[in-house]
């Protein structure tokens, strides 16, 4: 059994020691903030895909962790030919103009027709029934005006801190961006409006 | 009705090349005669910066009121209720994303890329419950981790998990935050956030293999109290080492202790350590031998894990997507693969000559080797420490709450006697 | 959750809460698991019925394709899509509001078996006399030994992993090519041998204008030498130097041939076999086509072979295969057929297949000496029968491709399109030619064209110089000279025309079966029949038929025009025209 002077030694010895390691910790933690903050953005970062560089895999719609992906199609009006045989629309070699669903390359049903004028036609998502499966973009892109692309919707997407579409993106079309901007546009895309045009 | 042949031909003709990646306009979009106005295509904007705000300041208060509920009014059930809301918020509600503990990932990203800001939030998340716990101990795993609430929340017979069993599944939180520090640092991924049993559960929503391990984790959870805290959490590791050295802390009596073994059986987290005799002569000579011999080994075990790590590096860098892509490429030009994939594909149409990915893919694995060397190091000194804490002989008069283990989740205090005592003093005095 | 009150209670009260507590518990806890068994049911069945491929609506799409007007078919694929459409979106919701119901469920579970388990706690009854003496160090021992089995096992882990990997993983891509052979022929070298499919830069134009007018093959006159070859096939001789290439196949064997240009001894037959890829099943080609219709190449360092399977291989001049590789089975409706050509240092290979909307076609540069690849380009192009040249422009090298539908010229260093013209229809056999400055090209059921090469991008509208309709052949390839331009079809009609107008000039139909493209020599052309006629014509403006010669075996490649000495292959023999040496 230790004497009484040395037990408080001891302790006061230990006791010495944690408060200089808290001092060391308080100061590493600082320096660290310090640094981090230097490196840091006071906005948020949100993912984004680029649609020049998808591919149109489809992953989009299975690798998501909500179900329906967060991933949907989205249509630039102003980049449609407006085209009566809409290669988005249609399966290629379509048994008939219409939309019969023997015709329609969206297996969801995902997209509306509607007659303009002769010989247009507007394409039109309903978002709630998309899930995000890329098969109207491919159609577009390869033989239309691309109009159609995939994008991260914002108002769905949870912003995991790992995006798991993300990891799986075939060719690492996933990036983070600002979220000011959490939107990617295609090349071409008319980021100002066509002025010989009224858009509502 | 089939399509003339003039149509086919024109959709054969307008066949664009397969490398192209960009939107040709193929058809001019029309001016319409009836004045048909296009549609506006919507945008919706996420949601507004300063709602991460208010989670900070959420998180603050939360840590500020667990400190005090766990140091000042020692209240096991308010620190439930606390721990009830913080799961409710910080789990369900922020579906537990971003997460300090996944934030360790950011903040490693933003110090090893320099082309990676990581948002002031992100760094919040960080630094506050390691500021907290560095003066008030781990008040953030009791009631404000939303991991650790839905893990107490299914805690219900616990299991005391034998003492040797522990010390060698502890050395597996200090391999995960190694993991995890080198996987975010290469940019491979964010592998904390990719194992994360209970985000599935947050978000009410994920592919079956995470629903399935975070239903494992909680089965387990039934009876062995906190398993991902106390064996896997790696932000555990530096709530570990800065609780060691806080200011103030738990303890199990409000006073002094009794010696009454009341609380012996009391923390299901096996965190409080009993009082123990000084040793003799003879087994402070042979802890002291014991020491040195450790001591000597230490360096051995740190190089031997860093000649395994470096050895591990080059499939390791595995996780990373451009070290696989190389290695396909390659494979596939070696003729030593059949076909392509689509990640093969996508890389041949973007042109870019294959020299300069398994440049890419090279410099890559050379980070993997001293990374994997310096985590390999870092095992082995993990190792190693260990083994000379277990040497350490401390002597312990009372019983106390172990620093760097102990959660503060307040479940001793209704075993201590004198606390009981305390609360009925304060009871009768109004 | 136990918190500083009394652990007595009132007996009965206590065993009826308790009572409680455990129905409430199990009745939340079987709830719960149906609903998980359910929501797994639910993932399952989702798995199966994915509107995103399903089996069921392909094969009805497929079925109302081949009878379009089946009114009812299509009312039954609607019916099917519907079906399939409303059960995703019902199976979705079902998933949604079921996580609910579990969590809600699991909640009541956990909460009545704690409020039980708290009703049921013992008092804290501490066992023994306390920590002993020693339990500590034992205990801590113990933990020692854990800890480094812990460690142990770690360190057992890594080393398997990385022992486990290595033989995946490939060699470092740097390693192991050391310093490869980049060396190439010179132009006056090329010109002077007969390195590929009609000679050099693939014009079929002989460098000498010296070559025989008349032999006999029956009778053995004119005739060098002349060597049975192992295996048939339609490809052409190669000639490089003192040694004459050829290939041959069956279904299952592939095999190169070199022979001594001066006594025709065949010098060495080797085996393209157990190449790693090379597909089990031989592909279905036609009989004329065989397995071997490709002509090899060589760059003076190494000839080059490809087959109907995919097999490529390359060999030294003395025999030793140097390397090989499989570039997967062609699909390919008749046999791939495309004949090899170098550039510099690279062997390239044009492999097309299927039609331009599958996009498995592609133009690979492999490096001569070691086989790997340089670079590779994909084509929108189906199927192409024919072989790209390399011509020289004013702004440099290019190599000319003919497919359907476009004619594309590629940069040979690097692979990338220069300019593409969308003229071609049909399919395309016919290789294409280069004179004038213009890439001559024809095509029966499609057009004949010259394309000017100074364009770039898409350049159908401009690059066309003049197009022709009559006697396009659809297998021997053209031949032109700065003035003519003439056409050879398969029923052995000759057409004339002027080069640089696309002006008919004069055309005479031999009515016999013709496979060999022609070839010029000098002012004369050389055409060999089906039949083994060599029919020698004047390079002019008006028809003139010079000699005749025959081989008496049937010829289906082009003969090969080298020092002076004309090397004709044979259904069955390798035949060397020419003074005896």
């Amino acid at each position: 059994m230790m004497d009484e002077s040395g037990d408080d030694r001891r302790v006061a010895r230990r006791e010495f020691l944690r408060s200089s390691m808290r001092g060391a910790c308080a100061f590493g933690l600082g320096g660290a903030v310090g640094v981090l903050a230097m490196r840091s953005r006071p906005d948020e970062l949100v993912w984004q895909l680029d649609p020049d560089t998808c591919i149109q895999c489809g992953q989009c719609a299975t690798e998501c962790v909500l179900m329906p992906s967060a991933v949907k199609c989205v249509h630039a009006f102003a980049m449609c030919g407006y085209c009566e045989l809409c290669t988005g629309y249609f399966e290629p070699e379509p048994n008939a103009l219409n939309t019969g669903a023997e015709n329609q390359l969206c297996p969801v049903g995902a997209i509306q027709r509607s007659f303009v004028e002769d010989p247009y036609f507007e394409y039109t998502i309903d978002e709630a029934l998309c899930v995000g499966c890329g098969k109207c973009v491919k159609g577009c892109r390869a033989f239309g005006n691309g109009s159609l692309f995939l994008q991260v919707r914002h108002d769905l997407c949870l912003n995991c801190n790992e995006c798991s579409i993300a990891a799986a993106c075939p060719s690492q079309a996933f990036r983070r961006v600002p979220a000011a901007q959490p939107y990617l546009y295609p090349e071409g895309y008319p980021l100002e409006p066509r002025r010989d045009r009224e858009t509502s | 009705m089939k399509l003339p042949a003039s149509i086919l031909v024109a959709l054969a003709v307008l066949v664009g090349s397969a490398g192209t990646a960009l939107a040709i306009e193929r058809f001019p979009p029309p001016d319409f005669e009836s004045g048909h106005k296009l549609p506006t295509t919507q945008y919706p904007a996420p949601h507004a910066v300063a709602w991460e705000y208010v989670d900070v300041a959420a998180l603050a208060v939360a840590l500020a009121l667990a400190s005090a509920l766990a140091l000042r009014v020692r209240s096991r059930r308010a620190l439930f209720v606390l721990m009830l809301a913080s799961l409710a918020y910080f789990g369900f509600w922020r579906k537990g994303c971003v997460c300090p503990i996944g934030a360790i990932q950011n903040v490693t990203l933003a110090l090893a890329d320099p082309g990676y800001r990581v948002p002031l939030v992100v760094v919040a998340f960080f630094a506050l419950p390691l500021g907290f716990t560095l003066v008030f101990g781990r008040s953030f795993c009791a009631a404000v981790c939303p991991l650790g609430a839905l893990q107490d929340a299914v805690l219900v017979r616990p299991v005391r998990v034998p003492a040797w069993l522990e010390q060698g599944l502890r050395v597996l939180p200090y391999v995960y935050l190694g993991a995890a520090v080198l996987f975010a640092a290469t940019g491979s991924a964010f592998v904390i956030c990719q194992y994360d049993p209970f985000v599935a559960i947050f978000r009410l929503s994920g592919s079956l293999g995470m629903v399935l391990l975070g239903a494992a984790f909680l089965l387990v959870g039934l009876v062995v109290g906190r398993p991902y805290c106390r064996f896997l959490c790696p932000y555990g590791v530096l709530l570990g080492w800065l609780s060691r050295v806080s200011k103030w802390r738990v303890t199990i009596t409000p006073a002094e202790c009794v010696h009454c073994r009341l609380c012996e059986d009391a923390c299901p987290f096996g965190a409080i350590q009993t009082p123990t005799e000084a040793p003799t002569t003879d087994e402070r000579a042979e802890g002291r031998r014991r020491v040195g011999r450790l001591l000597v080994l230490l360096p051995v075990l740190v190089a031997v894990g860093g000649v395994v790590g470096w050895w591990l590096g080059p499939p390791m860098s595995r996780m990373h997507a451009t070290v696989r892509l190389a290695e396909r490429v390659w494979l596939e030009e070696e003729g030593k693969v059949e076909g392509d994939t689509d990640e093969s594909q996508a890389f041949r149409r973007t042109g870019r000559p294959s020299e300069e990915l398994y440049a890419k893919a090279l410099g890559l694995r050379g980070r993997f080797a001293v990374g994997g060397a310096a985590l390999g190091a870092w095992v082995g000194l993990v190792v190693g420490v260990k083994l000379l804490a277990l040497s350490i002989r401390r002597t312990r008069a009372d019983y106390e709450a172990d620093r760097s283990t102990c959660l503060a989740c307040g479940r001793c205090f209704a075993y201590c006697p004198v606390e009981r005592d305390r609360l009925k003093k304060r009871a009768t005095h109004g | 959750m136990a918190d500083a009150h009394d652990a007595t209670h009132d007996a009965p009260l206590a065993a009826a809460a308790w009572r409680g507590a455990v129905w409430t518990a199990a009745v939340a806890g079987a709830f719960s698991l149906v609903v998980a068994a359910l929501l797994l049911a639910n993932h399952v069945k989702g798995l199966a019925l994915d509107p995103k491929d399903s089996q069921a609506v392909a094969e009805l799409k497929a079925r109302l394709s081949a009878r379009p007007t089946d009114g009812s078919l299509k009312k039954e694929l609607r019916a099917v899509d519907l079906r399939l459409r409303r059960d995703y979106f019902r199976r979705t919701a079902f998933a949604s509001r079921g996580a609910w119901l579990l969590v809600g469920g699991l909640a009541v579970f956990l909460v009545a078996l704690k409020a039980a388990a708290d009703l049921r706690k013992a008092l804290p009854m501490p066992q023994g006399r306390g920590p002993e003496r020693g339990e500590e160090a034992r205990s801590a021992a113990r933990g020692r030994r854990w800890v480094t089995a812990a460690g142990t096992c770690l360190g057992v882990a890594a080393v398997v992993m990385a022992v486990g990997s290595a033989r995946v993983r490939p060699p470092r891509p740097s390693e192991g090519h050391g310093v490869a052979d980049v060396s190439y022929p010179s132009p006056e070298e090329i010109a002077s041998n007969w390195p590929r499919f009609r000679g050099p830069g693939g014009l079929g134009v002989a460098a000498s204008a010296d070559a025989p007018m008349a032999w006999n093959g029956r009778t053995g006159e004119g005739i060098a030498w002349k060597t049975p070859v192992p295996l048939s096939a339609p490809n052409s001789p190669v000639v490089w130097g003192d040694h004459v290439f050829l290939s041959g196949a069956t279904k299952t064997r592939r095999e190169v041939y070199c022979f001594d240009a001066s006594s025709g001894k065949l010098l060495w037959q080797k085996p393209v076999a157990g190449i790693p890829g090379s597909p089990a099943k031989p592909p279905e080609v036609m009989d004329a086509t065989g397995h071997a219709a490709s002509t090899v190449a060589t760059d003076g360092r190494r000839v080059y072979a490809i087959f109907a399977n995919g097999d490529l291989a390359a060999f030294e001049f003395a025999g030793r295969r140097v390397w090989a590789r499989n570039l997967g089975k062609p699909d390919n409706s008749y046999g791939h057929a495309s004949s090899l050509t170098t550039w510099r240092h690279l062997l390239l290979v044009l492999f097309d297949q299927a039609d331009e909307l599958a996009g498995k076609s592609k133009l690979i540069a492999f490096e001569g000496a070691t086989g790997r690849v340089a670079w590779q380009t994909p084509r929108p192009v189906g199927s192409t029968w024919a072989t790209p040249i390399v011509v020289r422009t004013p702004s440099g090298e290019q190599i000319a491709t003919v497919g359907v539908p476009w004619v594309i010229a590629y940069d040979p260093a690097t692979g990338r399109e220069l300019w593409k013209a969308d003229i071609m229809d049909g399919e395309v056999a016919p290789s294409p030619i280069f004179a004038n400055g213009m890439v001559l090209v024809a095509q029966a059921h499609s057009i004949a064209a010259a394309l000017r090469t100074d364009g770039r991008g898409d350049v159908t509208e401009t690059a066309v110089a003049w197009t022709a309709e009559d006697g396009l052949p659809d297998t021997c390839s053209p031949l032109a000279t700065g003035e003519l331009f003439v056409l050879v079809t398969a029923e052995g009609l000759v057409t004339c025309y002027d080069a640089r107008t696309g002006k008919m000039l004069w055309e005479h139909d031999y009515e016999t079966h013709c496979l060999a493209s022609p070839t010029l020599v000098g002012d004369r052309v050389y055409l060999v029949t089906f039949k083994g006629v060599t029919i020698v014509l004047a390079a002019a403006r008006e028809f003139r038929e010079l000699a005749r010669a025959e081989l008496g075996e049937q010829v289906a490649a082009t003969p090969a025009f080298v020092g002076g000495r004309i090397y004709i292959r044979g259904t069955k023999h390798l035949f060397c025209i020419g003074k005896k040496p």
